[in-house]
C-alpha cells in the first residue's frame, strides 16, 4: 500500500496542543518534542480516520504552501514519527477509541 | 530528528519552539505543571515532613479527601486546560485504595505521570501495577546509606531495607527511579555514602536538597531544628562531590542584576492542590487560590483572588522592595511561598534562609575566584621568569 492510501493514528502518548503549536511526550524514550503549527496540525489529524491523502488537501487549504512541498513534508515528517513509534500508518480507518487522548486547543487569551 | 525539521519548516530552532511554546503558556496561564496531593496520610513519620497527618488522625483525615469523581473531575478539567504533567503525591499516595483508579484515569486524560512515594510499602503487584501506568518517574526518599539514620527520620523500624528491596523491584519493571535526599544535621555526615549508594543502586537520578519546608498546618516543627546552619551550608557547599558550578558574580550594579533576574513564579505555569481541594499557586505558597469543592478548577484558575493577583505581579527580583538593591540577588533562590511561613504572612520582605544561602554560595565563590587568579598570577610570574 502507498503512503499517502494510508491511515495516521498517533498512538496513545501524552501531548497538548498550546495555541497553535503541540507538545508531544515520548515517555519511555524520556524525549519531549516540540512541534511548529503544521506539525501539531498533522498530529491532530492523525486520528486513524484520514488518509494522509485527506490530511494534505487539509494542510494544503490551511498553510500557505504549494501542495508538492506540503506533501513531501508530510510524508517526512510522518515517516519520523513511526520511526519514533509515536504513530502508525494503518490499511484501513481506526475507531476513534483507539487513537491517543484528545487534546482540546487553546483559544487565544486562556 | 523529526521536532528539529518541524522547527525549521517554522524558521525556528527546536530550542527556540520550545521557548515559544513555554511563553505563550506562561502568557496564557496554562497549567503545564500540576503537583496533587491526594492524600497526607502517610506509613511514614518523617521528622521534617510539612504535611503528614499525625497517627491516630488518619481516619478523619480520610473523611476529608477528595472523592475519586471529585478527584477525576478536576483531572478532566486540567487536560482540557492543556495541564501535561500531573505529579501524584501525598503523604503516601499509596494508602489511597483508590490510587490506581486514579492514575489510570490521569494516564487515559494524556498526563505526563509522576509518582512519588516512600516506596515502603510497595508490593510486587503495586509495582507490575505501576508499570503499567507508564509514569515519566517513580520518585523515592531516601536519607541515609546507613539503615539506622534512614529509620530514625522515618521513625519507621526496617523502612530502609523496604525501600532499597523496592528500588530493585522497580528497576527490575524497567521503570525510572528517582532519589530525593533532603539534607539535614542528622544525615549531613554521610552523604558521601549516600550518593555511592544511589550510583550503585544504577537509579535513574538522585537529587539533593538542603532545604526543608515549614509545616503547612502550624506544625511546631522548625526547619531550623533539622535543617544545616550557615557553617554546616557552607562546608557542604564547598565538599568536591557537591560543588556545583556557581555562576559568574555579575559586574553590574545590584539594581541592574534585579531588573534581570526572574524569581519564581507560582500559578502562573502550575499549581498544587491539596487533599482536601484547595488550589494553591504551588506546593510551599499556602495562600489558596479556591477551593474546587466551591468552584470548578477552569473557573477559580482564571479569576484569582487578590491575594494571588498581587504574588502573580512580582515577577523580578526590582519587584521586591528588600531585594531590588541587595548585593546578594545574583546568587538569591528565594521562595516565596517558605518565606510567608516563616514571616508568618510577609512573603515580599527578604527571605532570610535563601539569603544566607545566597551568602555561603557568595562567600564560596570569592575563594574559588581568589584560588583561581592565584594560580593564574603564579601562572604569569613563571612565564615571565
Amino acid at each position: 500500500m502507498e503512503l499517502h492510501e494510508t491511515y495516521p493514528c498517533r498512538k496513545h502518548v501524552p501531548w497538548r496542543a498550546l495555541d497553535t503549536e503541540a507538545l508531544v511526550v515520548d515517555v519511555k524514550a524520556g524525549l519531549l518534542y516540540p512541534l511548529n503549527s503544521v506539525g501539531a496540525r498533522i498530529w491532530e489529524l492523525s486520528d486513524g480516520q484520514r488518509t494522509v491523502d485527506e490530511i494534505v488537501r487539509t494542510i494544503t487549504d490551511e498553510f500557505d504552501a504549494d501542495e508538492a512541498t506540503i506533501r513531501e513534508d508530510t510524508a517526512h515528517f510522518l515517516r519520523e514519527l513511526v520511526q519514533a513509534q509515536l504513530l502508525s500508518l494503518e490499511e484501513a480507518p481506526r475507531s476513534p477509541s483507539t487513537a491517543g487522548p484528545r487534546s482540546r486547543r487553546l483559544d487565544a487569551g486562556g | 530528528m523529526f521536532a528539529e525539521a518541524c522547527a525549521q519548516n517554522a524558521g525556528l530552532e527546536g530550542d527556540s519552539l520550545l521557548a515559544l511554546i513555554a511563553l505563550k503558556a506562561e502568557q496564557r496561564r496554562v497549567p503545564l505543571n500540576v503537583h496533587f496531593e491526594i492524600t497526607y496520610r502517610c506509613n511514614q513519620q518523617c521528622i521534617h515532613c510539612y504535611c503528614v497527618v499525625p497517627h491516630g488522625q488518619e481516619e478523619e483525615a480520610r473523611k476529608r479527601e477528595l472523592t475519586y469523581g471529585e478527584i477525576t473531575q478536576v483531572l478532566d478539567d486540567l487536560a482540557e486546560m492543556g495541564a501535561l504533567y500531573l505529579t501524584l503525591s501525598g503523604g503516601e499516595v499509596l494508602v489511597r485504595r483508590d490510587f490506581f483508579d486514579i492514575a489510570a484515569h490521569a494516564k487515559d486524560r494524556g498526563f505526563v505521570l509522576r509518582i512519588f512515594t516512600n516506596g515502603m510499602g510497595l508490593t510486587e503487584e503495586q509495582v507490575r501495577r505501576i508499570a503499567v501506568l507508564e509514569p515519566m518517574t517513580v520518585e523515592l526518599s531516601i536519607f541515609s546509606a546507613d539503615p539506622a539514620i534512614h529509620d530514625s527520620i522515618t521513625r519507621v523500624s526496617g523502612a530502609f531495607d523496604r525501600v532499597i528491596r523496592n528500588v530493585h523491584r522497580l528497576k527490575a519493571h524497567g521503570l525510572r527511579v528517582y532519589l530525593k535526599t533532603v539534607v539535614m544535621k542528622r544525615n549531613f555526615a554521610g552523604l558521601l555514602n549516600l550518593r555511592q549508594l544511589g550510583k550503585n543502586l544504577d537509579v535513574f537520578t538522585h537529587t539533593f536538597s538542603c532545604e526543608v519546608s515549614p509545616g503547612i498546618n502550624g506544625d511546631p516543627h522548625r526547619p531550623s531544628q533539622y535543617q544545616l546552619n550557615e557553617e554546616e551550608l557552607s562546608a557542604y557547599l564547598a565538599s568536591p562531590a557537591w560543588k556545583k558550578e556557581l555562576q559568574p558574580i555579575p559586574h553590574e550594579p545590584p539594581e541592574g542584576v534585579a531588573r534581570q533576574t526572574q524569581t519564581c513564579g507560582p500559578a502562573i505555569n502550575g499549581c498544587c492542590i491539596d487533599p482536601y481541594g484547595n488550589v494553591f499557586p504551588c506546593i510551599a505558597f499556602r495562600t489558596p487560590l479556591g477551593n474546587i469543592r466551591e468552584l470548578r478548577f477552569k473557573k477559580l484558575w482564571y479569576a484569582p483572588p487578590p491575594s494571588i493577583q498581587d504574588l502573580l505581579s512580582v515577577q523580578r527580583y526590582a519587584d521586591l522592595p528588600e531585594c531590588r538593591s541587595c548585593g546578594l540577588v545574583g546568587f538569591c533562590n528565594r521562595c516565596h511561598g517558605d518565606n510567608m511561613l516563616e514571616q508568618g504572612g510577609d512573603w515580599k520582605a527578604c527571605h532570610q534562609r535563601a539569603c544566607m544561602v545566597a551568602r555561603a554560595e557568595q562567600k564560596l565563590y570569592q575563594i574559588l575566584r581568589n584560588d583561581k587568579e592565584g594560580v593564574e598570577h603564579a601562572d604569569q610570574i613563571e612565564a615571565t621568569v
